[in-house]
């Protein structure tokens, strides 16, 4: 375990000048970023959390050179919240994960070309056939030859994590990244849509954990799927400043869900609220 | 979170699935559409919050998430949105309308 308190800026830095060049075109900008170690840990375990989520966020930012000094320092407070008693215990694990997990979601992300093109809706159809498709080409693997490839799986889960993220950013923000055949169609393709994927979640979870090396090291299914797809809803939601600090408050709101859990508990608790607005769930 | 709590979401979510004639599906495939309606409901109360939060309280509110306890985070909402319980309730009745599109 190296103790980054003898030289901080040195020694943090050798990790991140391992980040391969194919996934961070401006190495320089990275080794810019300096760290002090000087704050007490509040929770280890949310602070490798959030060095995961954040340093994926900013190695994606490095690629297309949209990384905010704000964001720089976003990156540099969670290594401090990281640090236990003058080390940081996992430090080097914690980067090699994101690394990692960058290079999985590398070519997802380069897919889309650029930004208008990302933000285009799409059809809802056209996405849930093209999972359908590729569920099928998993299942027709298995059965042919005993097991899947590392590209089928990434096929799949691809087409999913895109699905997760336009729906999410759908919901809560309203943002048009999903379209329908019609407006009397809307429900009846998002509920097919929605039943594709719980089928691809339930799938690709049962192939992951069959093969755990279909996902980066560190990970799970479930959570190479929460890591991934905040990483696309925050590129849908940067569209506009207002987008983008609500998709961040959102995802706060989302970590603190037991708050929100008793504000709607509370309404469909009260019988006279629920019955007239809710039309009744019981 | 209460047991009861966690009940009463469920029940909105089950009736939900039931309503749509979703139940039916393999058992696995339920759970997962629980779970994934369960996240769109509270995404949908979650941006409804947000949208009546007065604009500048916002950035209090944010700090509440990051620093404070779910209880203290929810009373906050309590006292700064006007008839919060109407909006969500409304949200709830705007959710459950389009999902089955009645």
């Amino acid at each position: 375990m190296m103790n980054y308190l003898e030289n901080p800026g040195e020694n943090i830095r050798k990790p991140i000048e391992n980040i391969p060049e194919s996934v961070v075109s401006k190495p320089q900008d990275v080794a810019d970023v300096r760290f002090e170690l000087s704050d007490p840990v509040e929770d280890h375990e949310q602070g490798l959390a959030r060095i995961d989520s954040d340093y994926v966020d900013m190695i994606a930012k490095f690629k297309d050179g949209s990384v905010t000094d704000a964001q720089s320092d976003a990156i540099e407070r969670s290594i401090k919240k990281a640090a236990s008693e003058g080390e940081i215990l996992a430090y080097e694990s914690a980067i090699a994960l994101a690394v990692n997990l960058s290079s999985f979601i590398n070519d997802l992300i380069a897919s889309f070309a650029h930004q208008e093109e990302m933000m285009k809706s799409r059809q809802a159809n056209d996405m849930t056939t093209s999972l359908e498709g590729a569920l099928q080409n998993l299942q027709n693997s298995r059965r042919e030859s005993g097991s899947i490839t590392q590209a089928e799986f990434n096929e799949a889960f691809g087409i999913l994590i895109e699905i997760e993220a336009r729906a999410a950013v759908f919901d809560q923000q309203e943002i048009d990244l999903i379209s329908f055949s019609s407006n009397a169609e809307s429900e009846s393709e998002r509920s097919h849509m929605d039943v594709i994927r719980a089928q691809a979640k339930v799938d690709l979870r049962k192939f992951a954990k069959a093969d755990p090396s279909l996902v980066p090291t560190g990970k799970n299914f479930d959570s190479l799927l929460d890591s991934v797809c905040g990483i696309l809803e925050s590129q849908f939601s940067s569209s506009s400043e207002t987008a983008h600090r609500n998709h961040l408050i959102l995802e706060k709101m989302k970590r603190m869900s037991t708050a929100l859990t008793g504000l709607i508990e509370s309404v469909l608790s009260n019988p006279e609220m629920r019955l007239k607005e809710t039309g009744g769930t019981n | 979170m209460s047991q009861n709590n966690s009940n009463s979401i469920n029940d909105f979510v089950r009736d939900l699935i039931k309503s749509r004639g979703l139940d039916q599906l393999d058992y696995e495939v339920v759970v997962q559409l629980k779970a994934d309606l369960l996240d769109r409901v509270e995404n949908r109360i979650n941006a409804a919050i947000l949208v009546n939060m007065p604009p500048e309280k916002i950035e209090y509110f944010e700090k509440l998430l990051d620093q404070s306890s779910p209880e203290e985070a929810q009373s906050f909402c309590r006292r700064n949105i006007y008839d919060l319980e109407r909006i969500i309730a409304i949200e709830l009745a705007k959710f459950r309308s389009a999902y089955l599109n009645v």
